[in-house]
Protein backbone atom coordinates (compact mmCIF):
# COMPACT_ATOMS: atom_id res chain seq x y z
CA UNK A 1 0.00 0.00 0.00
CA UNK A 2 1.86 3.53 -1.26
CA UNK A 3 1.41 6.31 1.57
CA UNK A 4 -1.17 7.95 -1.02
CA UNK A 5 -3.34 5.02 -0.97
CA UNK A 6 -3.33 4.87 2.68
CA UNK A 7 -3.95 8.62 3.23
CA UNK A 8 -7.15 7.96 1.05
CA UNK A 9 -8.29 4.98 2.71
CA UNK A 10 -7.82 7.21 6.34
CA UNK A 11 -10.02 10.47 4.76
CA UNK A 12 -12.50 7.36 3.48
CA UNK A 13 -13.06 6.13 7.02
CA UNK A 14 -12.97 9.50 8.34
CA UNK A 15 -15.99 10.48 6.16
CA UNK A 16 -17.77 8.07 7.69
CA UNK A 17 -17.51 4.79 4.95
CA UNK A 18 -16.32 2.12 7.67
CA UNK A 19 -15.37 -0.15 5.24
CA UNK A 20 -12.32 1.86 3.98
CA UNK A 21 -10.90 0.74 7.56
CA UNK A 22 -10.51 -2.98 6.38
CA UNK A 23 -7.52 -2.64 4.11
CA UNK A 24 -5.91 -1.11 6.53
CA UNK A 25 -6.34 -3.30 8.90
CA UNK A 26 -5.19 -5.93 6.54
CA UNK A 27 -2.13 -3.86 6.16
CA UNK A 28 -1.03 -3.28 9.88
CA UNK A 29 -2.67 -6.42 11.49
CA UNK A 30 0.35 -8.65 11.39
CA UNK A 31 2.95 -6.01 12.89
CA UNK A 32 0.59 -4.84 15.45
CA UNK A 33 0.01 -8.37 16.61
CA UNK A 34 3.71 -9.29 16.74
CA UNK A 35 3.97 -5.94 18.82
CA UNK A 36 1.48 -6.70 21.02
CA UNK A 37 2.68 -10.44 21.31
CA UNK A 38 6.01 -9.82 22.47
CA UNK A 39 5.09 -7.35 24.74
CA UNK A 40 2.35 -10.08 26.34
CA UNK A 41 3.46 -13.18 25.46
CA UNK A 42 0.37 -14.15 25.20
CA UNK A 43 -1.43 -15.36 21.82
CA UNK A 44 -4.81 -14.72 22.85
CA UNK A 45 -4.02 -11.85 24.77
CA UNK A 46 -2.18 -10.16 21.95
CA UNK A 47 -5.32 -10.81 19.27
CA UNK A 48 -7.76 -8.91 22.09
CA UNK A 49 -5.10 -6.12 22.68
CA UNK A 50 -4.85 -6.09 18.70
CA UNK A 51 -8.34 -5.88 18.32
CA UNK A 52 -8.90 -3.10 20.45
CA UNK A 53 -5.98 -1.21 19.23
CA UNK A 54 -8.16 -1.29 15.89
CA UNK A 55 -10.90 -0.29 17.06
CA UNK A 56 -9.65 2.67 19.01
CA UNK A 57 -7.75 3.84 15.85
CA UNK A 58 -11.10 3.69 13.82
CA UNK A 59 -13.10 6.42 16.51
CA UNK A 60 -9.84 7.98 17.35
CA UNK A 61 -9.24 8.57 13.42
CA UNK A 62 -9.83 11.87 13.67
CA UNK A 63 -7.00 12.72 16.21
CA UNK A 64 -4.41 11.27 13.91
CA UNK A 65 -1.72 13.92 12.66
CA UNK A 66 -1.50 12.43 8.64
CA UNK A 67 2.35 13.87 8.83
CA UNK A 68 3.51 10.66 10.57
CA UNK A 69 3.55 7.75 9.44
CA UNK A 70 0.26 5.62 10.58
CA UNK A 71 1.99 2.57 11.86
CA UNK A 72 4.09 4.86 14.37
CA UNK A 73 0.29 5.66 15.50
CA UNK A 74 -0.65 2.30 15.79
CA UNK A 75 2.73 1.02 17.55
CA UNK A 76 2.24 3.51 19.96
CA UNK A 77 -1.38 2.50 20.61
CA UNK A 78 -0.08 -1.03 20.59
CA UNK A 79 2.84 -0.54 23.54
CA UNK A 80 0.68 1.27 25.41
CA UNK A 81 -2.43 -1.11 25.15
CA UNK A 82 0.30 -4.20 26.09
CA UNK A 83 1.40 -2.25 29.21
CA UNK A 84 -1.91 -0.85 30.40
CA UNK A 85 -2.85 -4.83 29.98
CA UNK A 86 0.04 -5.75 31.64
CA UNK A 87 -0.44 -3.05 34.47
CA UNK A 88 -3.62 -4.58 34.90
CA UNK A 89 -2.64 -8.49 34.89
CA UNK A 90 -0.06 -7.77 37.36
CA UNK A 91 -2.56 -6.47 40.03
CA UNK A 92 -3.81 -10.37 40.03
CA UNK A 93 -0.48 -12.06 40.01
CA UNK A 94 0.19 -13.55 43.24
CA UNK A 95 3.17 -12.77 44.84
CA UNK A 96 5.14 -16.25 44.15
CA UNK A 97 4.31 -16.02 40.27
CA UNK A 98 5.86 -12.41 40.42
CA UNK A 99 9.50 -13.29 41.97
CA UNK A 100 9.98 -16.36 40.46
CA UNK A 101 13.23 -16.60 39.62
CA UNK A 102 14.40 -17.60 35.98
CA UNK A 103 15.06 -21.11 36.02
CA UNK A 104 19.02 -21.72 34.89
CA UNK A 105 20.00 -24.02 32.13
CA UNK A 106 22.95 -25.63 31.12
CA UNK A 107 24.29 -24.61 28.67
CA UNK A 108 23.35 -26.31 25.49
CA UNK A 109 22.76 -26.00 21.87
CA UNK A 110 19.18 -25.11 21.25
CA UNK A 111 16.79 -25.32 18.05
CA UNK A 112 15.61 -22.31 16.92
CA UNK A 113 11.61 -22.80 17.84
CA UNK A 114 12.94 -23.33 21.91
CA UNK A 115 15.41 -20.33 21.14
CA UNK A 116 12.48 -18.65 20.01
CA UNK A 117 10.54 -19.52 23.69
CA UNK A 118 13.33 -18.70 25.23
CA UNK A 119 13.92 -15.13 23.94
CA UNK A 120 10.32 -14.05 24.33
CA UNK A 121 10.57 -16.13 28.31
CA UNK A 122 13.30 -13.65 28.99
CA UNK A 123 12.12 -10.25 26.82
CA UNK A 124 9.39 -11.50 29.74
CA UNK A 125 11.67 -11.05 32.14
CA UNK A 126 12.27 -7.01 30.99
CA UNK A 127 10.42 -4.18 32.10
CA UNK A 128 8.01 -3.16 29.91
CA UNK A 129 9.75 0.12 29.25
CA UNK A 130 12.76 -1.99 28.52
CA UNK A 131 11.40 -4.70 26.67
CA UNK A 132 9.50 -1.89 24.30
CA UNK A 133 11.99 -0.75 23.12
CA UNK A 134 13.91 -4.19 21.76
CA UNK A 135 10.83 -4.86 20.51
CA UNK A 136 10.38 -1.51 18.21
CA UNK A 137 14.30 -1.65 17.65
CA UNK A 138 15.00 -5.60 17.31
CA UNK A 139 11.70 -6.80 15.68
CA UNK A 140 10.32 -3.97 13.75
CA UNK A 141 13.62 -2.48 12.88
CA UNK A 142 12.48 0.99 13.79
CA UNK A 143 14.94 3.96 14.03
CA UNK A 144 15.84 5.56 17.19
CA UNK A 145 13.44 8.47 15.50
CA UNK A 146 10.80 6.26 15.23
CA UNK A 147 11.04 4.46 18.63
CA UNK A 148 11.23 7.89 20.31
CA UNK A 149 7.74 8.99 18.09
CA UNK A 150 6.08 5.61 18.95
CA UNK A 151 7.11 5.47 22.77
CA UNK A 152 6.95 10.15 23.02
CA UNK A 153 10.19 9.70 24.72
CA UNK A 154 13.51 11.75 23.51
CA UNK A 155 15.97 9.83 21.50
CA UNK A 156 18.82 9.73 24.34
CA UNK A 157 16.04 7.88 26.32
CA UNK A 158 15.38 5.68 23.82
CA UNK A 159 19.22 5.18 23.18
CA UNK A 160 19.21 4.58 27.09
CA UNK A 161 17.03 2.19 27.41
CA UNK A 162 17.76 0.22 24.78
CA UNK A 163 21.31 -0.05 25.62
CA UNK A 164 20.86 -1.13 29.01
CA UNK A 165 18.13 -3.36 27.53
CA UNK A 166 20.29 -5.23 25.31
CA UNK A 167 22.34 -5.87 28.04
CA UNK A 168 19.78 -7.10 30.69
CA UNK A 169 18.45 -9.72 28.25
CA UNK A 170 21.79 -10.82 27.22
CA UNK A 171 22.02 -11.38 30.71
CA UNK A 172 19.20 -13.14 31.47
CA UNK A 173 19.56 -15.53 28.52
CA UNK A 174 23.39 -16.60 29.42
CA UNK A 175 21.47 -17.45 32.95
CA UNK A 176 18.94 -19.69 30.80
CA UNK A 177 22.06 -21.61 28.92
CA UNK A 178 21.64 -19.35 25.96
CA UNK A 179 24.78 -16.81 24.91
CA UNK B 1 35.05 0.05 30.16
CA UNK B 2 34.44 3.74 29.30
CA UNK B 3 31.33 4.40 27.97
CA UNK B 4 32.57 6.10 25.27
CA UNK B 5 33.34 2.93 23.67
CA UNK B 6 29.78 1.21 25.31
CA UNK B 7 27.98 3.75 23.12
CA UNK B 8 30.03 3.18 20.25
CA UNK B 9 29.16 -0.82 20.88
CA UNK B 10 25.46 0.07 20.81
CA UNK B 11 25.38 2.04 18.02
CA UNK B 12 28.15 0.06 15.84
CA UNK B 13 24.75 -2.89 16.73
CA UNK B 14 22.35 -0.70 15.08
CA UNK B 15 24.13 0.48 12.01
CA UNK B 16 24.42 4.04 13.26
CA UNK B 17 27.99 4.64 13.67
CA UNK B 18 30.09 7.03 11.61
CA UNK B 19 33.08 6.12 9.82
CA UNK B 20 35.26 7.58 12.16
CA UNK B 21 32.71 6.02 14.96
CA UNK B 22 33.27 2.60 13.37
CA UNK B 23 37.35 2.97 13.12
CA UNK B 24 37.66 4.18 16.69
CA UNK B 25 35.77 1.35 17.98
CA UNK B 26 37.34 -1.35 15.54
CA UNK B 27 40.63 0.11 17.38
CA UNK B 28 39.60 -0.10 21.30
CA UNK B 29 38.10 -3.35 20.38
CA UNK B 30 41.40 -4.91 19.22
CA UNK B 31 43.46 -3.46 22.06
CA UNK B 32 40.74 -4.38 24.48
CA UNK B 33 39.58 -8.15 24.66
CA UNK B 34 36.75 -8.26 26.91
CA UNK B 35 35.29 -4.89 25.05
CA UNK B 36 35.36 -7.57 21.94
CA UNK B 37 33.66 -10.18 24.06
CA UNK B 38 30.79 -8.02 24.86
CA UNK B 39 30.71 -6.77 21.25
CA UNK B 40 30.52 -9.99 19.99
CA UNK B 41 27.50 -11.24 22.51
CA UNK B 42 25.88 -8.48 22.24
CA UNK B 43 25.93 -9.18 17.84
CA UNK B 44 25.39 -12.57 19.01
CA UNK B 45 22.17 -11.59 20.38
CA UNK B 46 20.96 -8.80 18.28
CA UNK B 47 21.44 -11.20 15.64
CA UNK B 48 19.25 -14.09 17.15
CA UNK B 49 16.30 -11.43 17.68
CA UNK B 50 16.37 -10.43 14.12
CA UNK B 51 15.84 -14.12 13.40
CA UNK B 52 12.86 -14.48 15.34
CA UNK B 53 9.86 -14.89 13.17
CA UNK B 54 7.05 -12.81 12.44
CA UNK B 55 3.83 -14.47 13.89
CA UNK B 56 0.83 -14.70 11.56
CA UNK B 57 -2.18 -12.74 13.02
CA UNK B 58 -5.43 -14.89 13.55
CA UNK B 59 -7.39 -15.51 10.54
CA UNK B 60 -10.42 -14.15 12.13
CA UNK B 61 -8.74 -10.51 13.27
CA UNK B 62 -10.07 -8.25 10.29
CA UNK B 63 -13.39 -9.60 10.45
CA UNK B 64 -13.25 -8.88 14.66
CA UNK B 65 -12.37 -5.49 13.90
CA UNK B 66 -14.46 -4.75 11.50
CA UNK B 67 -17.64 -6.57 13.17
CA UNK B 68 -16.88 -4.55 16.24
CA UNK B 69 -16.71 -1.08 14.58
CA UNK B 70 -20.09 -1.70 12.76
CA UNK B 71 -21.26 -1.80 16.08
CA UNK B 72 -22.16 1.36 18.78
CA UNK B 73 -18.72 1.75 20.62
CA UNK B 74 -19.01 1.02 24.16
CA UNK B 75 -16.35 1.88 26.83
CA UNK B 76 -14.04 -1.25 27.77
CA UNK B 77 -15.93 -1.71 31.16
CA UNK B 78 -19.08 -1.49 29.20
CA UNK B 79 -18.05 -3.76 26.63
CA UNK B 80 -16.92 -6.44 29.06
CA UNK B 81 -20.34 -6.24 30.78
CA UNK B 82 -22.30 -8.41 27.74
CA UNK B 83 -24.79 -9.52 29.68
CA UNK B 84 -27.00 -6.33 30.30
CA UNK B 85 -27.00 -5.24 26.68
CA UNK B 86 -28.32 -8.73 25.93
CA UNK B 87 -30.57 -9.03 28.55
CA UNK B 88 -32.07 -5.44 27.41
CA UNK B 89 -32.05 -6.46 23.44
CA UNK B 90 -33.81 -9.95 24.25
CA UNK B 91 -36.72 -7.71 26.49
CA UNK B 92 -36.56 -5.07 23.35
CA UNK B 93 -37.54 -7.65 20.92
CA UNK B 94 -39.30 -9.75 22.59
CA UNK B 95 -41.71 -6.66 22.52
CA UNK B 96 -41.16 -6.20 18.78
CA UNK B 97 -42.50 -10.03 18.16
CA UNK B 98 -45.62 -8.68 19.52
CA UNK B 99 -45.79 -6.40 17.29
CA UNK B 100 -45.08 -7.64 14.39
CA UNK B 101 -47.71 -10.79 15.63
CA UNK B 102 -50.80 -8.00 16.44
CA UNK B 103 -50.03 -5.86 12.99
CA UNK B 104 -50.40 -9.02 10.64
CA UNK B 105 -47.10 -8.68 9.04
CA UNK B 106 -47.78 -12.31 7.77
CA UNK B 107 -44.80 -13.26 9.26
CA UNK B 108 -44.52 -14.82 13.10
CA UNK B 109 -41.21 -16.70 14.98
CA UNK B 110 -42.11 -18.88 17.49
CA UNK B 111 -39.01 -19.79 19.93
CA UNK B 112 -39.05 -23.09 21.11
CA UNK B 113 -36.16 -22.71 22.91
CA UNK B 114 -34.88 -19.51 23.81
CA UNK B 115 -31.92 -20.27 26.86
CA UNK B 116 -29.26 -18.21 27.98
CA UNK B 117 -25.89 -19.45 27.86
CA UNK B 118 -24.31 -19.11 31.16
CA UNK B 119 -21.99 -21.83 31.51
CA UNK B 120 -18.62 -20.09 29.17
CA UNK B 121 -17.55 -16.82 29.09
CA UNK B 122 -19.21 -15.87 25.82
CA UNK B 123 -22.25 -16.73 26.91
CA UNK B 124 -24.11 -16.09 23.80
CA UNK B 125 -28.07 -16.26 23.49
CA UNK B 126 -28.43 -19.80 21.75
CA UNK B 127 -32.18 -21.91 20.98
CA UNK B 128 -34.32 -23.13 17.56
CA UNK B 129 -36.37 -20.75 16.23
CA UNK B 130 -39.23 -21.56 13.87
CA UNK B 131 -40.71 -19.14 11.05
CA UNK B 132 -44.29 -19.46 10.07
CA UNK B 133 -45.62 -17.78 7.21
CA UNK B 134 -44.52 -16.02 3.88
CA UNK B 135 -42.82 -12.83 3.37
CA UNK B 136 -43.51 -11.31 0.07
CA UNK B 137 -41.77 -8.01 -1.43
CA UNK B 138 -38.50 -8.49 -1.10
CA UNK B 139 -35.91 -7.16 -3.70
CA UNK B 140 -32.87 -9.10 -4.04
CA UNK B 141 -29.67 -7.10 -3.09
CA UNK B 142 -26.61 -9.45 -3.19
CA UNK B 143 -25.67 -12.91 -4.20
CA UNK B 144 -22.21 -14.80 -3.70
CA UNK B 145 -21.26 -18.62 -4.85
CA UNK B 146 -19.35 -20.25 -2.44
CA UNK B 147 -16.75 -22.86 -4.14
CA UNK B 148 -14.09 -23.25 -1.42
CA UNK B 149 -13.64 -26.85 -2.54
CA UNK B 150 -14.43 -28.38 0.96
CA UNK B 151 -17.40 -26.23 1.09
CA UNK B 152 -19.86 -24.98 -1.32
CA UNK B 153 -23.00 -23.08 -1.52
CA UNK B 154 -24.69 -19.61 -2.44
CA UNK B 155 -25.90 -16.85 -0.09
CA UNK B 156 -28.52 -14.29 -1.02
CA UNK B 157 -29.21 -11.64 0.12
CA UNK B 158 -32.91 -9.72 -0.02
CA UNK B 159 -34.36 -6.26 1.15
CA UNK B 160 -37.89 -5.72 2.28
CA UNK B 161 -38.85 -1.64 3.50
CA UNK B 162 -39.04 -3.23 7.00
CA UNK B 163 -36.89 -6.76 6.63
CA UNK B 164 -33.60 -8.04 5.37
CA UNK B 165 -33.47 -11.77 4.50
CA UNK B 166 -30.16 -13.84 4.18
CA UNK B 167 -30.31 -17.27 2.79
CA UNK B 168 -27.53 -19.43 2.76
CA UNK B 169 -27.03 -22.73 1.06
CA UNK B 170 -24.25 -24.86 2.24
CA UNK B 171 -22.59 -28.08 1.65
CA UNK B 172 -19.55 -28.86 3.07
CA UNK B 173 -17.16 -32.04 3.70
CA UNK B 174 -17.20 -31.88 7.58
CA UNK B 175 -18.43 -29.23 10.26
CA UNK B 176 -18.04 -25.29 9.53
CA UNK B 177 -19.18 -22.38 11.32
CA UNK B 178 -20.61 -19.14 9.47
CA UNK B 179 -21.04 -15.91 10.98
CA UNK B 180 -23.02 -12.69 9.94
CA UNK B 181 -22.11 -9.41 11.17
CA UNK B 182 -24.23 -6.26 10.97
CA UNK B 183 -24.38 -3.11 12.08
CA UNK B 184 -26.69 -3.63 14.99
CA UNK B 185 -27.76 0.07 15.57
CA UNK B 186 -29.45 -0.55 12.28
CA UNK B 187 -30.72 -4.28 12.02
CA UNK B 188 -32.07 -6.88 15.03
CA UNK B 189 -32.02 -10.51 14.56
CA UNK B 190 -35.70 -11.42 13.70
CA UNK B 191 -35.60 -15.04 13.08
CA UNK B 192 -34.26 -18.11 11.50
CA UNK B 193 -35.33 -21.47 9.30
CA UNK B 194 -33.28 -23.98 9.17
CA UNK B 195 -34.55 -26.37 5.97
CA UNK B 196 -33.03 -29.81 4.19
CA UNK B 197 -30.65 -29.88 6.69
CA UNK B 198 -28.65 -33.29 7.74
CA UNK B 199 -27.20 -31.23 10.48
CA UNK B 200 -27.37 -30.55 14.11
CA UNK B 201 -26.52 -26.81 14.21
CA UNK B 202 -26.17 -24.23 16.67
CA UNK B 203 -27.17 -20.89 16.68
CA UNK B 204 -25.32 -18.32 18.28
CA UNK B 205 -26.63 -14.56 18.97
CA UNK B 206 -24.65 -11.66 20.18
CA UNK B 207 -24.64 -7.59 19.65
CA UNK B 208 -23.78 -7.52 15.70
CA UNK B 209 -23.52 -11.15 15.17
CA UNK B 210 -25.05 -14.25 14.13
CA UNK B 211 -23.08 -17.41 14.73
CA UNK B 212 -23.88 -20.68 13.26
CA UNK B 213 -22.06 -23.42 13.94
CA UNK B 214 -21.82 -27.35 13.20
CA UNK B 215 -22.95 -26.26 10.02
CA UNK B 216 -22.95 -29.23 7.08
CA UNK B 217 -25.73 -29.23 4.73
CA UNK B 218 -28.40 -27.05 4.96
CA UNK B 219 -30.22 -24.38 3.81
CA UNK B 220 -30.48 -21.46 6.08
CA UNK B 221 -32.67 -18.30 6.54
CA UNK B 222 -32.46 -15.57 8.52
CA UNK B 223 -34.71 -12.28 9.11
CA UNK B 224 -33.35 -9.19 10.17
CA UNK B 225 -35.26 -6.26 11.16
CA UNK B 226 -33.94 -2.92 9.87
CA UNK B 227 -34.24 -0.15 11.91
CA UNK B 228 -32.96 3.08 10.07
CA UNK B 229 -32.81 3.92 6.79
CA UNK B 230 -29.05 3.73 5.75
CA UNK B 231 -27.67 0.06 6.05
CA UNK B 232 -24.08 -0.86 6.03
CA UNK B 233 -22.83 -3.76 4.21
CA UNK B 234 -23.38 -7.19 5.91
CA UNK B 235 -20.00 -9.13 7.08
CA UNK B 236 -19.66 -12.82 5.84
CA UNK B 237 -17.35 -15.37 7.02
CA UNK B 238 -16.76 -19.24 6.99
CA UNK B 239 -14.88 -20.76 9.35
CA UNK B 240 -13.10 -24.11 9.86
CA UNK B 241 -12.13 -24.36 13.40
CA UNK B 242 -9.62 -21.52 13.63
CA UNK B 243 -8.98 -21.62 9.56
CA UNK B 244 -10.97 -18.86 7.59
CA UNK B 245 -12.22 -20.16 4.61
CA UNK B 246 -14.24 -17.22 3.49
CA UNK B 247 -14.91 -13.36 3.91
CA UNK B 248 -17.05 -11.42 2.27
CA UNK B 249 -19.26 -8.43 2.32
CA UNK B 250 -22.79 -8.54 1.19
CA UNK B 251 -24.66 -5.07 -0.16
CA UNK B 252 -27.92 -5.06 1.48
CA UNK B 253 -28.77 -2.23 -0.92
CA UNK B 254 -31.16 -0.06 1.78
CA UNK B 255 -31.56 3.53 1.02
CA UNK B 256 -34.85 4.34 1.80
Amino acid sequence: MTSEQEKAWVRECREGNTRAFEPLVNEYKKPVYNAALRMVGDPDDAADITQSVFVKAFTKLHTYDERYKLFSWLYRMAINESINFLKEKRRFQSLDEDVAAPEELPEAHVDGERLNKEIQEGLMQLKPDYRAVLVLKHFHDLSYEEVSRVLDVPEKTVKSRLFTARQLLKDVLSKRGIR
Amino acid sequence: MEDRYLQLIHQELDGVNSPEEHAALGAYLEAHPEARQLYDELAALSDRLKGVPMEEAPADLTYRVMTAIARPQKSPAAARSWLPSVLEDLRAWKWRYALSFSAGLAMGFIVLVVALDTTDNTAFLRGVMGLKGDVSGFVDTDAEAITLGSVQGNVHVASSPDFLRIEVQLEAAREVEFRIGYDSTALAFCGMRLSDSEDTSVLRLQAGEIQISRARKGRYLLILRGQTDRLQPLHFLILDGQALLYDGMLQTGRNR
